[in-house]
């Protein structure tokens, strides 16, 4: 599903350039839950934004599905990341002038869907994040739990195939952590791809295997 | 002094934008300061007499039934004496008279055609501030021939030779009177309505004409005792009346209206005042006009200051943390509000200093004469300083003070909603007032274009007007050959005399009625004096019948007239009019209608039309005739006016020559009103630049607020469109709502200042819609950039920045 051929990230800046990614070469099937560790600072979130269509490489290849994404607009971006992605952030990234179901509701508004047909889309995702009962709540109104829960429910809204995770329990306790990854193992035994950046070994024990970066490299895979 | 030199790093950490800040306010401040300057002129008129609130001008009013029908602002010549003698609570009177006629003057070698002359009484000067600075302080103007000049004339006739005791000699072309200055007076003031150079005594004026009642000849100024009242004098006129009125105001009821002496330069104008007048209307919309500059101004720098704390919130924090008391935040906000008020006035100070020169020329008025002897500008400057202080640094320090340091310190006030409705609704208050500007600007423009175009025509371009010479030696055939001189010359299209041209007020008020009709059917009409040429020139439209011409013999019985002289006639179709007779007042023999022209505007559509008489002007030869109108075969050049020069003084050899273009006479007649609008255009173009201003600043600390959530969106998949859409709808909510607010505001203001113009416009909605695209069309040229910056931006990068 994700193939990336020596993808390499260079960040400029007037006085140093800093190399975040380089030469990935990374393979991931469709139905993997894959995990990516490493120290603060080795590449996890840029490989994980190049992933998601979010940012573009400085230079090598990557391709979603098959179809190189590198020299792709930015509205054809878009419309591949509406069809495919699902993201889950460690600050959650939930609009606070949004109630929860307005927040799950956007992505679906984005891809063009009748308003009776988001009703009962929404409101099952909330069902199965087990958060139906704060529909109308304000995302400042939650725990990070729950506002995690809100977040994966409107990743998983749209039934992407794909869904990345960047650190979804950072912001968590243990036991809302654990919360959290139960449901993403659950998600991605119902089919859906996970590829997730954390520095937790716990987490990462949930998924088939784990890729570890060091300085925009990758040194070991399992 | 610890508070000032913070305050001072922080203004020099942001440069720019305290830049921004400053010099939005001084503009405005700047443009207000301006704006307000005029209008003190304007309301300073006549505020420098002692006892000023006890003068009154007394004006006659003559109704029938409740319908006002004559509104003077003269009174006879016999109103004076006789109120004061029967009324009680006169304490003086004086009265000044009200020709229009001009006069050449002569002193030895020195000629010039002077107009601004009068005859009045010893009283002048008991009752006016207008001190005499050289000859007998009392005692001036009692003796016949004699007069009191102003410097300014002295100088002109005398040099620097002692004016005291020499003849000037005063010429009509029907009379000739010889003067003896006894005394000078300094120049009258720029905001006095009373501008004479020259007072003549009025005991000059022959016994039998001085004190009679019928003609409204005079200005009769009033000084009541201490206690009386206005009302107390008009309703005992009111009883008095039916003693003097003469045969032809016998079914007319006849009353006064005292108007108190600094109100007569802004009431509107009435027939026989000559001065410039103001326009109360014209005074207040300037008077709103700098509020809402100065409020444009305040909610900018509010806005940014505003902004500029959520900004810094964590230093502010810190400062609360440490222990810093309410008062102590408060104090320094107004501090630092008072730093940027004082900078704002020092750079509107000098801005005022370049500006005043140009407004001045611009505006043809020094408005600026004895603004430093007054005490209202110190005191405006005052009240807009401590007035932008509190309004600029009051609420956000209030603001500080109520939010919790942990709020401050986490710094996420910017991304807040706190304040945004204050900030909205104040932006909307700046859009309303840039509407309003604008829409106005375009109503000015259109109503000062109609006037002029309803006056003129294009061959008034090509007509000169020379006044007629004062008195000679067989005047009437002088001015017969010089006429036929002219005439016979390839470069004049045609030569005419008469009582006035278009732009002039015909006055002569005369009555008249059907021949054969009571007495009780007397109506005023203005006596319009023309020749046979007149029509020729001036082409006024004929509704029916035919103008003057020398081919039908003796025309001395006829007469053409207006519409509005028709109807009053009692002629509601105007070909009923064709072959009636008229009786003249002054006539024994009927007068016969032979046409009647549509109604013009005589003066300016700011007046209604008035009937008129047009006749031969030997008919009536009391009637003068000052004006002599010259047409041009092409176009008027120095060359032109050269040739009749010497054609002129080949016949009047000792008369001054004395010309104008109709063309900028006409234009001088709408000086107050072009005025005005430039005040508007202007006005307008900086409203909506400071408005723009504060838009800018407003989107971009807006956007920065919103930056993660649109980060959020687009990783979502929210299109560009809809991102626009997004960032704009808010911008469109505001615009919407101010014109909903400016709109009817801007009717309202604008249709009251058309109101005050007897011709106008109807209020044009393409103004409106005009205003409306302007606005929108500007706040969103002002915020694309920024706007467009944000969706730009990579999702991811977004974030991460934020």
């Amino acid at each position: 599903m994700i193939k990336t051929e020596n993808l390499s990230m260079v960040f400029t800046t007037e006085e140093v350039q800093t190399r975040a990614l380089d030469n990935v070469n990374l393979e991931i099937k469709k139905g993997e839950f894959t995990a990516i560790m490493g120290p603060s600072g080795c590449g996890k979130s840029t490989l994980l934004n190049i992933l998601g269509t979010l940012d573009t490489p400085t230079s090598g290849r990557y391709l979603l599905n098959g179809t190189d994404t590198t020299a792709m607009s930015e509205s054809r971006l878009t419309e591949l990341r509406k069809r495919n992605i699902g993201f889950v952030f460690q600050n959650f990234n939930l609009i606070d002038e949004l109630t929860v179901y307005e927040n799950v509701e956007l992505p679906l508004i984005y891809s063009g869907m009748k308003k009776s047909e988001r009703r009962a889309k929404v409101t099952e995702a909330l069902k199965q994040m087990n958060i139906a009962h704060r529909t109308g709540h304000f995302p400042q109104q939650l725990s990070g739990g729950q506002q995690q829960r809100v977040a994966i429910a409107r990743a998983t809204v749209t039934e992407c195939p794909l869904i990345l995770a960047d650190e979804p329990t950072g912001n968590l306790d243990s036991a809302n952590g654990e919360e959290v990854m139960m449901l993403l193992q659950q998600l991605n035994r119902q089919g859906t791809t996970i590829v997730m950046v954390t520095h937790s070994e716990r987490d990462a024990s949930y998924a088939d295997r784990t890729i570890y970066l060091l300085d925009g490299k990758i040194i070991d895979r399992r | 002094m610890n508070y000032l030199s913070q305050i001072i790093k922080g203004l020099r950490t942001r440069k720019s934008l305290t830049l921004l800040n400053v010099s939005g306010l001084a503009v405005c401040i700047g443009a207000a300061l301006l704006i307000l300057l005029y209008v003190r002129f304007e309301l300073s008129f006549d505020n420098f007499h002692d006892d000023g609130d006890r003068i009154y001008r007394a004006e006659s009013r003559l109704y029938e039934g409740d319908v006002l029908t004559d509104n003077w602002a003269t009174t006879t010549f016999g109103h004076g004496p006789v109120m004061s003698r029967t009324i009680p609570g006169i304490e003086n009177f004086v009265r000044v008279t009200a020709q229009d006629r001009e006069q050449e003057v002569t002193y030895a070698d020195r000629q010039f055609i002077e107009t601004a002359y009068c005859y009045t009484e010893p009283s002048f000067f008991e009752m006016f501030n207008i001190p005499i600075i050289s000859g007998n302080s009392t005692g001036q103007l009692a003796g016949p021939n004699t007069a009191v000049i102003t410097r300014r004339a002295a100088t002109r006739y005398f040099g620097k030779s002692n004016p005291i005791g020499k003849v000037l000699t005063f010429k009509t072309p029907a009379s000739e009177q010889h003067f003896e200055v006894t005394g000078i007076i300094g120049d009258m003031p720029r905001n006095s309505h009373l501008r004479y150079d020259f007072l003549l005594s009025y005991s000059t004026i022959p016994e039998a004409r001085r004190d009679i009642w019928f003609i409204h000849g005079v200005y009769t100024y009033l000084k009541l005792a201490p206690g009386w009242n206005p009302d107390d004098i008009e309703t005992a006129f009111a009883r008095i009346s039916p003693d003097y009125r003469t045969a032809a105001l016998q079914h007319k009821d006849w009353k006064i209206e005292l108007i108190p002496l600094r109100q007569i330069h802004l009431t509107p104008r009435k027939s026989y005042e000559k001065e410039t007048k103001g326009n109360r209307v014209v005074v207040n919309i300037l008077m709103a006009m700098a509020a809402a500059l100065l409020l444009i101004g305040w909610v900018n720098a509010l806005n940014l200051t505003v902004a500029r704390s959520l900004e810094r919130s964590r230093e502010f924090g810190l400062h609360k943390v440490f222990g810093a008391s309410r008062r102590s935040i408060i104090t320094r906000g107004l501090l630092e509000s008072a730093l940027l008020n004082l900078l704002a006035l020092t750079v509107a100070a000098g801005l005022l200093e370049l500006l005043l020169p140009p407004a001045v020329s611009w505006t043809g008025t020094d408005f600026t004469a004895g603004m430093f002897e007054s005490p209202a500008m110190p005191a405006a400057v005052g009240v807009i300083f401590v007035a932008g202080v509190l309004f600029v640094g009051l609420y956000p320090s209030i603001m500080q003070t109520r939010i919790k340091p942990s709020d401050f310190m986490r710094g996420q006030l910017l991304n807040s909603r706190k304040g945004t409705t204050l900030r909205r609704t104040l932006t909307v208050a700046q859009f309303i007032a840039s509407f309003v500007f604008i829409s106005g600007t375009l109503i000015v423009i259109r109503q000062v274009d109609h006037m002029q175009n309803s006056t003129s025509a294009d061959a008034f371009r090509r007509i000169l007007i020379i006044r007629h010479p004062s008195s000679t030696d067989n005047m009437d055939s002088r001015v017969s050959d010089f006429k036929k001189r002219l005439g016979q010359q390839a470069s004049v299209k045609g030569v005419s005399v008469s009582g006035a041209v278009p732009g002039i007020e015909v006055a002569n008020y005369f009555t008249n009625r059907p021949f054969g009709s009571d007495i009780s059917e007397v109506k005023l009409m203005q006596m319009f004096a023309v020749d046979h040429d007149y029509f020729d020139i001036y082409r006024p439209e004929f509704i029916c019948g035919r103008d003057f011409s020398e081919n039908h013999g003796n025309e001395l019985n006829k007469v053409v007239i207006n519409e509005e002289a028709a109807r009053m006639l009692g002629y509601d179709n105007t070909e009923d009019a064709l072959g009636q007779q008229i009786a003249m007042e002054v006539l024994k023999e009927p007068l016969e209608v032979i046409g009647v022209v549509r109604n013009y505007h005589q003066q300016s559509p700011a007046v209604p039309f008035k009937p008129i008489i047009f006749f031969i002007k030997e008919r009536v030869p009391i009637i003068a005739t000052p004006y002599i109108s010259i047409m041009a075969d092409t176009e008027i050049t120095p060359e032109f006016i050269d040739g009749i020069e010497r054609v002129y003084k080949t016949y009047f050899p000792n008369a001054a020559f004395s010309y104008f273009r109709l063309t900028d006479y006409q234009n001088e007649i709408y000086k107050s009103d072009r005025n005005f609008s430039r005040i508007f255009i202007c006005a307008s173009v900086l409203a909506v630049f400071v408005a723009c201003l504060g838009l800018w600043i407003m989107t971009l600390f807006s956007t920065m607020a919103r930056v993660r959530e649109i980060g959020i969106r687009k990783v979502l998949g929210a299109g560009k469109f809809r991102l626009f859409g997004l960032l704009t709808r808010e911008l469109a909510l505001l615009i919407m709502i101010s014109t909903a607010i400016g709109a009817p505001l801007s009717a309202i203001l604008m249709g009251r200042w058309l109101e005050s113009y007897a011709f106008h416009i109807s209020l044009p909605w393409q103004a409106f819609l005009t205003a409306f695209i302007a606005i929108a069309g500007i706040a969103l040229l002002t915020v694309l950039r920024r706007v467009c910056k944000v969706i730009a931006g990579k999702p991811m990068r977004i974030l991460r920045n934020e």
